[in-house]
């Protein structure tokens, strides 16, 4: 049976590759069905071409996840294995390995036996699975054909094996869940954590069902007991930070920082999605008066999402929008600005809105003209620029700003600035 | 959180016979496997050769503290790779054992620490 299998090794190390290769053989792979890679990109390719029974990948392969080169792969079917050979021994990546069903996770550098003792014993749990597990993925396969009337009765039949069946709870869940039936799927893992209280997949499923459901605050509740038991990867982490904004319980997203933090593998819609969170946790506590608090989260964000523009901007334009008290803050920012754009159009506009908080009226007024000349001023600087001088008296000019703020700005409406445009 | 890390730099393999250096290029190499007897790592091909006698200067983590190891072993097996490299494997002779027995414990150790949190998450499917 091993002989005939089909195996693809990624790994960028040469030697890697051959040591895993060598364990292979050893067990009782055949040479010429093993293929090997050092290419993120040919292993992609390599997975979309040929039919691989087992995968071999590091965690990262030039910079990209192997975990997608094992989704890739597993969802060819279900007798698919896969393993992670890696350095990366972070909580974090054995997590997202863990919830992206990967079968095994081997550390680098591994001892000689040990490789080919665990290769062959995952082989041999795979190859001959006891009733219970070989009934629970014919319903796997069934539910990846998209039958799910059948899966669903096949993990029913299934549960009738195992004195404590959690697993096929939580596939019956899992068959509800991809039809929508979120209620339903509530219920198959409620039922499977009677048996095993802590089992994390039914904790997950169980947490992703209330978000769909937009039951944002029951989700939250499940925070904890997922935190405290198990490692969080980067995208359940994404997933708490939406939960815990959209359960309003924006003081708690700064206690993440240090969760953050620990990951290894940052993906870019984590960043994505824990800056909005600051971001929306900031403005929440500038709500409350809250500035040091406000002030807080944007540092984090700062420090999560680094010298974004888009970012900073944001940041600096709510705190203007404070008053002076919250200036020097909004200056602080706006020195973070990316140097590759200091004396863009933006960043004049922003350093203009500070200004406004520590320049004489004469320079301000100096300044807001050549904004205007320049076509870069927006309704806050032109609001400003007349303002100021509606206040030294010289109402014309003013009348005259108003004007050409009103042409270039016809659909303000009271947003900003409108009173004054 | 990451399990602490165990590594086995490699900074200088130099000739038994002559102590001239080997191979610049396997400064910062790391080795890809282990046992008791000795471990492998992955150099150019002209690095050394069958049956060399070999000194080697190496940082030793164990659990995230570093220790010096300097070993001599004989290169006991060449298996050429592509590109003009190979894997050396080096059968120990000298060498402070306490430390590398405590780099095998801790290797293990780890392993059977990722093992159980990853089937704490992952049921044997």
């Amino acid at each position: 049976m091993k002989s005939q299998m089909k195996v693809l090794i990624v790994d960028v190390s040469l030697a890697s590759m051959q040591a895993v290769e060598n364990a292979l053989i050893k067990i009782g792979f055949n040479k010429t069905n093993i293929n090997t890679t050092r290419s993120y990109f040919d292993a992609s390719l390599m997975i979309e071409q040929n039919e691989y029974d087992l995968l071999v990948t590091d965690f990262l392969v030039q910079g990209r996840s192997g975990l997608e080169l094992i989704q890739k792969h597993s969802s060819r079917g279900v007798s698919k294995i896969s393993v992670i050979i890696s350095a990366n021994n972070s909580t974090a990546a054995i997590a997202e390995a863990a919830e992206e069903l990967v079968d095994d996770y081997i550390l680098k550098p591994f001892l000689v036996q040990t490789l080919s003792d665990r290769l062959e014993k995952l082989l041999e749990r795979k190859l001959h699975p006891p009733r219970y597990i070989e009934e629970i993925r014919k319903g796997k396969q069934l539910l990846l054909d998209r039958n799910f009337a059948a899966a669903h009765m096949q993990f029913q039949n299934a549960s009738f094996l195992d004195g404590k069946p959690t697993l096929a709870h939580y596939y019956m869940g899992q068959t509800s869940f991809i039809q929508a039936q979120f209620e339903d799927s509530l219920d198959e893992y409620r039922r499977g954590l009677e048996f095993r209280p802590l089992h994390f997949k039914c904790l997950t499923g169980q947490f992703d069902s209330l978000v769909e459901q937009k039951k944002f605050s029951e989700a939250y509740e499940m925070v904890p007991q997922l935190v405290e038991n198990y490692p969080i990867g980067s995208k359940r982490l994404c997933q708490l930070f939406v939960a815990a904004v959209y359960a309003g319980r924006l003081e708690e997203v700064t206690h993440y920082y240090d969760l953050f933090l620990k990951i290894e593998h940052v993906t870019p819609e984590l960043r994505r999605v824990f800056t909005a969170a600051l971001f929306v946790a900031g403005k929440f506590y500038l709500n409350r008066q809250k500035l040091n608090d406000a002030v807080r989260c944007f540092d984090y964000g700062l420090q999560v999402v680094g010298a974004d523009a888009n970012y900073i901007e944001r940041v600096v334009r709510v705190l203007v929008a404070q008053g002076k008290e919250a200036s020097p803050m909004a200056l602080r920012f706006l020195k973070n600005y990316p140097g590759d754009a200091v004396g863009g159009s933006t960043h004049q506009v922003l350093s203009y809105l500070v200004a406004q908080f520590f320049k004489s009226p004469l320079e301000l007024m100096e300044m807001g003209r050549t904004l205007v000349q320049k076509n870069f001023a927006d309704p806050e600087c032109f609001k400003i620029l007349i303002e100021l001088l509606e206040k030294e008296g010289k109402h014309t000019l003013a009348e005259d700003y108003r004007t050409r703020a009103q042409r270039l700005f016809p659909l303000r409406d009271s947003a900003r600035g409108s009173e004054v445009l | 959180m990451s399990f602490r890390k165990n590594h086995f730099h490699i900074h200088k393999i130099s000739s038994l016979v002559n102590n001239l250096e080997l191979g610049s290029e396997c400064k910062n190499k790391n080795i890809c496997e282990f046992d008791e007897r000795g471990y492998s790592f992955e150099a150019p091909l002209k690095t050394c050769v069958h049956g060399q006698l070999i000194g080697v200067e190496a940082k030793l983590t164990i659990l995230a503290v570093e220790h010096d190891f300097y070993s001599t072993g004989k290169v006991v097996r060449v298996q050429p790779l592509l590109e003009g490299t190979g894997i050396f494997t080096v059968e120990l002779y000298r060498h402070e054992t306490y430390l590398w027995k405590a780099f095998l414990e801790a290797q293990n150790h780890n392993q059977s620490e990722v093992e159980k949190l990853f089937f704490s998450m992952r049921d044997f499917e």
